[in-house]
C-alpha cells in the first residue's frame, strides 16, 4: 500500500497522525516510488516557500496597532463614513463567486426582454478560467419560464444596464483599443467586419421568497438553498467583446434586432465567427456557499439530487463556467490553442459547430460551418 | 481561538440589553486577537498599508455587522472573509495591471533602500509571486497564503473548512498548480 501525496505532504509538514512518523519512515525505506514522490512533493513546497516567502510583512513604520485600528474602527462606523467604503469594496468585482448568481441569471435571460435580446451573449455572464458542459432538457425549462407571473415576480428586482453601442471598426487595433483586450486574428485571413459589442451590467438582490416561490412553481420544493443568500446582491458585470465576421455575414442580422431564439435566421452557412472577450464577472458575497447554490442549479437545470451532488463535486465552481447545453447536442473536450475547449454541435444549428475556450483571462468563441479539422486550425492559429 | 458564535448571531442593534453587552464584550476579544494577524496576511496579499487596513476593517465589519450563524468557528469565519476579500482584491488589481506601478512606486516611496536595484528587483519579485497567486484557483491561493503565514493544520482546515486530514492534499494541489503556473510564466 503506498502513501498518496495528502499524506506524503503532511507528513513533511511534521502533521501526519496516521500513519505514524516511524510507519512512514520504515515504508519510505523500502518504497523507491514513495521515496521519489516525496520529493518531489519537498522540491515543490520548497519552491512554493521560498516565493510566497518573499511577500513582506508590513515594516514597523506600517504596523497599526490594534488600539489605533480598534479607533478608526469605530470612528468609521459611528459616523458612517463607513458606508461608502463599504460600497465601493463591495462593487469590487469579486472573482466568480458566479455561481451565487447563476440560478437568478439563468432565470433572468429567460424572463428579462433586453437580456434576452442579448442572445448568444449569454456566455458573457460569468468569470471564467475553464468551461464544463451540462445537458439540460430545454422544454422543461421553456415550460417554467414561459409563466408570465414568473417573469413579472423576477424582472422588477433586476436591472440591466448597456454601457455603449454596437460599433463597427476597421482594424483589430482599433478594437483593441475600444474593447481594452488584446483582440487576436486567425493567422492569413481578413475578417469582413469586426465590431465591437457593448458590455453592460446585469444587478438584482435577491429575494429568496421569491426564488423558492419559484422553485415551487417548477415542482422543485426539494432544492436546498443557503439562508444567507436572501439581500444578496448580485452583479454580473459582461464586458465588452469583440466579433470578427468572416466569409459571407448578414450584418444586418443584428443581434438586437432579430429574435434571439430562433437560431437558425443567425448567419449564413458561409460565415464563420469569432467572439473574444475579458472573462467576465459575477460580484456576489463571498461567504455564500457556492457549493450548494451551484448543486441546486444542476437541479434546477434537470438533475436528481444525487447526480447533482456527484457532478457538482467535481467542479470548481469559483472559476468554471458550466454551460448548459440541450441534451441533444453533441459535445466534446478538444486541445486548442493550448489549452483545453469544448467543442459544442447543437442539433438546431444545422452543420454549425461552436468551439469554445478560455485563455489567459479571455474567453472565446468561435462558431462556424467548417469541419471540425479547420475549425480547430483556425483557433490554432490565432495571433 | 475558539469562540462559539452563539452571541453573534444577530446583528447587535438587534439585541436585547445583556446579549448586546456580551456581544460588545465577544467582539473586542475577537478584535484584539484577531487584528495583528490579519492585517498581516491582508498586507502580504496586497502589500500596501491603506489597502490592507481597508480590507482589514471591512472584515471585521462583516463580522460586526452580520456575524455568522450560531455554531460556526468564528475565527474559521473571519479568515475566510478576510482571505475572500484580500484574494479578491489581487485578482482584481493584477486584472487592471495598474497595480505594480503603483505597489512599485509606494514600495520606493515607502522603502529607503541604498541600492535602487535592489529595491527594483524586489518589487519584481512581489509582482511575479502575486501575478501567479491571482491566476490560481482561489482555494488554492488561499491555503498557500494560510500555510505560509504560520498557520497549522488544524486552524487551515477552519478556515478552509474541510477536514484536517485533508488539508495536505489540499496544499499538494495547491504547490503543484504554483509550481506549474510559476514555472510556465518564468521559467526554472
Amino acid at each position: 500500500m503506498h502513501l498518496n501525496d495528502g499524506q506524503l505532504r503532511s507528513y513533511l509538514d511534521g502533521e501526519l497522525d496516521q500513519p505514524t512518523p516511524d510507519a512512514v519512515e520504515k515504508h519510505l525505506s523500502g518504497c523507491k516510488r514513495c521515496s521519489e514522490r516525496l520529493n518531489i512533493l519537498k522540491n515543490r513546497a520548497q519552491l512554493t516557500k521560498a516565493q510566497i516567502g518573499r511577500l513582506q510583512d508590513p515594516s514597523s513604520s506600517e504596523v497599526i496597532s490594534i488600539i489605533a485600528a480598534r479607533t478608526r474602527f469605530e470612528r468609521a462606523g459611528s459616523k458612517k463614513e463607513y458606508r461608502p467604503m463599504l460600497q465601493k469594496l463591495s462593487a469590487q468585482r469579486f472573482r466568480l463567486a458566479w455561481t451565487a448568481g447563476a440560478i437568478v441569471l439563468i432565470v433572468a435571460l429567460f424572463a428579462i426582454p433586453q437580456v434576452r435580446a442579448l442572445g448568444v451573449n449569454f456566455l458573457g455572464l460569468f468569470r471564467v478560467e475553464q468551461v464544463t458542459i451540462v445537458p439540460f432538457n430545454l422544454s422543461s425549462l421553456d415550460y417554467a419560464f414561459s409563466n408570465t407571473h414568473i417573469s413579472s415576480m423576477l424582472a422588477d428586482s433586476t436591472q440591466f444596464e448597456q454601457n455603449g453601442e454596437r460599433t463597427v471598426v476597421t482594424s483589430a487595433p482599433e478594437a483593441a483599443a475600444l474593447a481594452g483586450i488584446p483582440v487576436r486574428m486567425p493567422a492569413n485571413r481578413e475578417p469582413s467586419s469586426l465590431i465591437v459589442e457593448p458590455g453592460g451590467r446585469l444587478s438584482m438582490t435577491v429575494d429568496l421568497a421569491r426564488i423558492r416561490a419559484l422553485l415551487d412553481e417548477i415542482g422543485r420544493q426539494d432544492i436546498a438553498l443557503p439562508d444567507n443568500l436572501d439581500d444578496a446582491s448580485i452583479v454580473a458585470d459582461l464586458p465588452i467583446s469583440v466579433t470578427a465576421l468572416f466569409g459571407k455575414c448578414d450584418l444586418a442580422s443584428d443581434k438586437s434586432a432579430s429574435d434571439p431564439d430562433d437560431s437558425s435566421t443567425h448567419r449564413s452557412t458561409d460565415c464563420t465567427e469569432l467572439r473574444q472577450m475579458q472573462s467576465p464577472s459575477i460580484t456576489a458575497p463571498p461567504d455564500l456557499d457556492i457549493d450548494q447554490i451551484g448543486t441546486a442549479f444542476l437541479q434546477i437545470i434537470g438533475m436528481s439530487a444525487s447526480e447533482a451532488e456527484a457532478f457538482g463535486s467535481r467542479i470548481d465552481w469559483a472559476s468554471t463556467l458550466v454551460l448548459p447545453i440541450p441534451s441533444d447536442a453533441v459535445s466534446r473536450e478538444v486541445q486548442v490553442d493550448g489549452v483545453t475547449g469544448i467543442m459544442i454541435q447543437p442539433q438546431h444549428y444545422r452543420n454549425a459547430k461552436i468551439l469554445i475556450w478560455v485563455k489567459e483571462g479571455v474567453l472565446y468563441y468561435l462558431q462556424s460551418f467548417f469541419n471540425t479539422g479547420t475549425i480547430l486550425s483556425w483557433a490554432n492559429s490565432l495571433e | 481561538m475558539d469562540v462559539n458564535s452563539k452571541f453573534l448571531r444577530s446583528k447587535p442593534d438587534a439585541l436585547p440589553g445583556n446579549s448586546q453587552k456580551d456581544f460588545a464584550a465577544q467582539f473586542e476579544q475577537i478584535f484584539h486577537e484577531n487584528w495583528t494577524r490579519i492585517y498581516t496576511i491582508l498586507y502580504r496579499l496586497v502589500g500596501n498599508r491603506d489597502e490592507a487596513e481597508d480590507l482589514a476593517l471591512e472584515t471585521f465589519w462583516r463580522l460586526y455587522n452580520n456575524p455568522p450563524k450560531e455554531g460556526q468557528n468564528l475565527s474559521g469565519w473571519l479568515y475566510r472573509v478576510g482571505m475572500n476579500l484580500g484574494y479578491n482584491a489581487l485578482r482584481a488589481a493584477a486584472r487592471r495591471r495598474r497595480y505594480e506601478e503603483e505597489a512599485s512606486r509606494q514600495h520606493l516611496d515607502h522603502q529607503a533602500y541604498s541600492d535602487p536595484d535592489r529595491a527594483v528587483e524586489t518589487v519584481e519579485e512581489h509582482r511575479s509571486v502575486r501575478l501567479v497567486l491571482g491566476q490560481m484557483k482561489e482555494r488554492h491561493a488561499q491555503i498557500l497564503i494560510l500555510r505560509y503565514s504560520g498557520f497549522s493544520y488544524q486552524e487551515m482546515a477552519r478556515v478552509m473548512e474541510i477536514s484536517a486530514n485533508s488539508v495536505g492534499a489540499v496544499l499538494a494541489r495547491a504547490e503543484k498548480e504554483f509550481e506549474k503556473r510559476y514555472r510556465s510564466k518564468f521559467g526554472d
